[in-house]
């Protein structure tokens, strides 16, 4: 977003100030070259022009010089001696004055009279002679001559005394000073050319430096010149605009025709060009550095303040309350940042109260359950290795009662106390936390299982000897359960757990503070791992029923089975009644097993009935079955379903199974057995019922409990026990059931003490479903005469 | 004569040389002294100044040389010409050279017969020069470039120059024959000799005719129109 933005800024801004910066210094660049370029052509055609006049002047010059030495009378007279020693002497010295550098007499009939230079007897092969030609008509000449491979020019005049004598040559050597004194004037490069035999252009004398000079004269080997003089003959675009002008007399055919090579440094006249180029594209490159720079700040000074709205509301929802958005400017982004600081601070007030509230618990001012994990884990890390951390669980005995009894009110207020009192015990480091209803915790650094027993003993005691709640004295009774780090664990959920078994044993025990045993844990992981692997055993039928039959006495026939659930789990194999039905019973899976083992034991004796055998199945009822409702709807559905008759089921309840509940137990238990169903009370001796209780409950059966019965021997307390119970039950009209009978002994002593119903190993162990009718062929089999008839009660 | 003419006629015509032609016949006359009345027209039939006729006796018997008397002659310098322009002199005659001018003159000559230099004078100079080989002298002054003068030496007493209306008269002359000589300073070629006859008597007139040239160049002709 923020390059974007930035970007948006940015790029129209420089762009449109480069491409008018781009567009100016082309044009100016363009404007500037073609000037340039104009300015050098007027430069050379200035120069052209100069040129000319000043090969003008030049030539009126030597024209004038050689007259005047051709009217010295001692020159003429010299000459009138027509001796040649003279004459030559003459001509050096007369030609030094005018700065001759070549010098002839030629008499009238083309004799060579005298000079220097390469003499010749007659002028017809020297190569003044084209000029000696001219000036007989003209009666002066002056023009070019190329001798011994230099360039001169040559002035011929007549010579008179005072008819005319002879004619006077006099030549001006054209040398590179020649030319560069021409350039001096002209300022273009000029060059004296002459051709060869192939009318090749050779550069004779130049102003040119002399390495241009060599790469001239290749261009010009390779190049034809045209003869026009009118038109400029560039020779190379790239260093000078370049023109010829014919010297001399170009009209002779056969002479060597001589050019004068004028040239423009374009390079020269470009350089100041150039150089302002050079100006001109670094300013504009400032330029552009600076207006991206400017508008690269000004992008920023506006996203910046977004950027920073936009850090802070990232902040924000990261939870980071505590920055304020800076922005110095007094704009609207300003206000805005004024309103996010606002909102920021909003926020964060509310989320300390969110926090607050969700870390704490409203009444007791306390931490919360929330919290309890974290604190744990924090000051197990702030613990150093050998600190213990002592972890208390406390719990208000019967603080249902309180409630109960004193009302909600009351009880907050003896929740308030036992909260103060925590927290009076509570320091710095430690932690109190109300973990939810009655219960509380506890984290003390700095505590082994002795010092934490001991905070919690005095805490105990200090509540037990009576609270002031309003105007009341309570006494408060704590269970406190404690787990030590890291003696019983060093993390803060086993821990915790480990303080709650200590806790439960607590309740159970007699005094109130237990700290947890090894142990204990795997027991009630034993637990957690049976309750939670019941629904599924329910679901998987991984429970099946076993029966063990019962057998009437003296008859010996076989008229009851009871029904034994078996269970095989996949996960933790075969589990005991004994451990999973109070595990059912708690978590509250003991409704759906009671209906499966009576649904699958009315199902067995309809099949049995259907079959022939007629034998009654008795199936345990929990406390809790008692206490449900739907009980007695889905026994009788059952009954029902199956086609059984009630008579044919027995329903076992425990003595303390009834007495949990008593009155509800008593009315459902009535409830069925007025429907015909008959009712056993199971165990028989072992619980706490008394004789009124049992006179109250509609009762069928008693089963006396196998402790009494296993060791069953003549004269001994159980058989006094036994036969009490067998007369008591007898008196009330019931019938006795003695479960546990091992041995034949037993049998006949229970014979003998006229029980009714006898059941255990030595009748049969629990049969498989399936295995039953068989056993029961087998049993009457061995009997020595079978009875034939089962008789049901 | 006619013959003569003829034959010299010829030549001079096919080799446009000097023309010479008789106009007038009269009678040679044996006289003792002869006289000849020569006109002289140029090839444009215009009479021709300065024309110099020299008669050379070509006699058996010489002729007395104490004949002639050889009076000093002049070559006057006037509005910065030479007056006369052309002088014929004979050999030996002693030339003057006055100076009428107000400015000075630097009379020279680089001629081969009298080279000679009169250093910028003015008035009569002390000396006359004599010119003691025949021959052609040009006259110039070293300071006046136009000026031209000839003085034409000939070793023979009869001479004559014509006049501005072309005509010159030798009187005098022995009879007998003679070699004709015409010079002129602007003629084209020299003129082949005339063989002539001297008679008294009746003057011989004879017209010649002369090829010139234009007039020579000088040095201030060639003087350029200087730029500076």
């Amino acid at each position: 977003m923020r390059i974007r933005f930035q970007s948006k800024i940015l790029v129209p801004f420089a762009g449109l100030i480069a491409l008018i910066q781009c567009a100016t210094v082309l044009a100016v660049i363009s404007i500037t070259g073609q000037d340039a370029a104009r300015r050098t052509r007027e430069q050379f055609e200035i120069g052209t022009t100069v040129f000319r006049a000043d090969m003008s002047d030049r030539e009126s010059k030597l024209l004038n010089w050689v007259q005047i030495l051709s009217r010295d009378f001692a020159f003429i007279e010299a000459i009138a001696t027509q001796e040649s020693r003279t004459i030559s002497s003459a001509l050096v010295n007369h030609g030094a004055r005018v700065g001759a550098d070549l010098a002839l007499l030629v008499k009238l009939d083309g004799t060579i009279v005298a000079g220097h230079g390469q003499l010749q007897e007659k002028v017809e092969h020297h190569p003044v002679r084209a000029l000696l030609a001219r000036a007989k008509s003209e009666r002066r000449a002056v023009g070019i001559v190329m001798l011994d491979g230099s360039l001169y020019q040559v002035v011929v005049m007549p010579v008179y005394g005072p008819l005319h004598l002879a004619w006077l040559c006099m030549g001006f050597m054209i040398d590179d000073d020649v030319a560069r004194s021409v350039k001096r004037k002209t300022l273009l490069e000029v060059s004296f050319l002459t051709q060869d035999e192939s009318r090749r252009h050779l550069l004779v004398a130049s102003s040119l430096m002399a390495s241009q000079r060599n790469r001239v004269q290749e261009q010009l080997a390779e190049a034809r010149i045209v003869q026009e003089a009118s038109r400029p003959f560039v020779l190379d675009t790239t260093d000078y605009l370049t023109q010829f002008i014919p010297l001399g007399d170009a009209s002779s055919p056969d002479g060597p025709s001589f050019h004068v090579m004028l040239q423009a440094s374009r390079s020269e006249a470009l350089k100041s060009h150039r150089r302002l180029r050079t100006i001109l594209v670094a300013l504009t490159l400032i330029a552009l550095a600076i207006s991206t720079l400017v508008a690269s700040m000004l992008a920023r000074s506006i996203t910046r303040p977004v950027q920073a709205l936009m850090e802070a509301a990232q902040r924000i929802s990261q939870g980071d309350y505590d920055k304020p958005v800076r922005i110095t400017s007094r704009d609207e982004m300003a206000t805005l940042a004024e309103a996010f600081n606002e909102m920021q601070q909003g926020i964060s007030a509310r989320q300390a109260q969110i926090v607050y509230q969700s870390s704490h618990d409203r009444l007791t001012g306390l931490y919360s359950r929330v919290v309890a994990h974290d604190r744990l884990d924090a000051t197990i890390r702030r613990a150093t290795e050998d600190a213990p951390v002592a972890v208390l669980i406390l719990s208000i005995d019967r603080f249902k009662e309180i409630n109960d009894k004193l009302g909600h009110h009351m009880g907050d207020r003896v929740l308030q106390a036992v909260a103060d009192a925590i927290s009076d015990r509570t320091r710095e480091v430690d932690t109190a936390v109300r973990l939810g209803g009655d219960e509380f915790m506890m984290i003390l650094a700095h505590h082994d299982a002795e010092s934490a027993r001991s905070v919690a003993e005095q805490l105990a005691r200090g509540l037990s000897d009576s609270v002031s709640v309003s105007d009341l004295r309570v006494s408060i009774n704590l269970s406190v359960g404690i787990a030590v780090h890291p003696e019983h664990g060093s993390r803060s959920d086993v821990l915790l757990r480990r303080a709650d078994i200590a806790l439960y044993g607590a309740k159970r025990a007699t005094w109130p503070i237990a700290l947890y045993e090894h142990g204990q844990d795997e027991q009630h992981l034993r637990r957690l791992a049976v309750i939670e692997e019941l629904s599924n055993g329910l679901s998987k039928g991984e429970f099946t029923l076993y029966y063990q039959p019962k057998i009437a006495l003296p008859s010996r026939d076989v008229v009851q089975v009871e029904a034994l659930l078996r269970w095989t789990s996949s996960k933790l194999g075969t589990v005991s009644p004994d451990e999973f039905i109070p595990l059912a019973e708690e978590s509250g899976h003991i409704h759906a097993i009671t209906r499966f083992a009576l649904d699958t034991a009315l199902r067995h004796c309809a099949e049995w009935r259907a079959n022939g055998l007629n034998v009654a199945v008795a199936v345990n009822l929990s406390a809790l079955d008692l206490a449900h409702d739907s009980t007695l709807g889905y026994v009788s559905e059952s009954l029902s379903r199956h086609k059984v008759p009630a008579s044919c089921l027995l329903l076992e309840v425990t003595e303390t199974a009834m007495i949990e509940n008593l009155s509800q137990s008593i009315r459902t238990l009535k409830t069925l057995h007025d429907s015909g169903i008959s009712i056993a009370l199971d165990d028989f001796g072992t619980g706490q019922s008394s004789l009124a209780q049992l006179k109250r409950m509609p009762v069928d059966e008693l089963k006396i409990d196998k402790t009494f019965v296993q060791n069953l021997k003549q004269d001994s307390e159980d058989a006094c026990i036994v036969r009490a119970a067998i007369e008591i039950g007898h008196s009330m009209g019931l019938q006795i059931v003695a479960e546990g009978v091992e041995d034949e002994s037993c049998l006949r002593l229970l014979e003998e003490l006229e029980c009714d119903l006898i059941q255990g190993y030595f009748i049969s162990k629990p049969i498989a479903a399936d295995c039953f009718e068989k056993w029961v062929r087998d049993y009457y089999s061995e009997r020595v005469p079978p009875s034939t008839e089962a008789l049901p009660h | 004569m006619g013959r003569t003419y003829r034959q010299l006629a010829r030549p001079s015509m096919l080799c446009s040389t000097l023309l010479g032609m008789v106009l007038s016949l009269g009678l040679l006359q044996m006289a003792h002294a002869g006289e000849y009345r020569i006109e002289v027209r140029d090839q444009d039939r215009n009479v021709v100044q300065h024309a110099v006729i020299t008669l050379y006796w070509e006699g058996k018997a010489p002729i007395s040389p104490e004949k002639r008397e050889m009076p000093a002659a002049e070559m006057d310098q006037r509005n910065e010409q030479f007056v006369p322009h052309v002088l014929p002199v004979r050999t030996g005659t002693l030339v003057r050279f006055p100076n009428s001018d107000n400015v000075r003159h630097h009379v020279y000559s680089f001629s081969r017969p009298k080279p000679f230099e009169l250093k910028l004078y003015s008035g009569v100079p002390q000396s006359a020069i004599e010119f003691d080989k025949p021959g052609e002298v040009v006259l110039g002054c070293n300071i006046h470039d136009h000026m031209l003068g000839y003085i034409y030496v000939v070793d023979t007493p009869f001479f004559a120059v014509t006049d501005s209306l072309g005509k010159a008269e030798i009187r005098e002359l022995p009879e007998g024959p003679y070699r004709l000589e015409l010079w002129h300073p602007r003629q084209r070629d020299a003129s082949e000799p005339l063989r002539i006859e001297a008679s008294a008597g009746e003057p011989h007139r004879l017209s010649l005719d002369i090829h010139l040239t234009g007039p020579p160049p000088l040095a201030e002709l060639a003087t350029p129109a200087s730029k500076d």
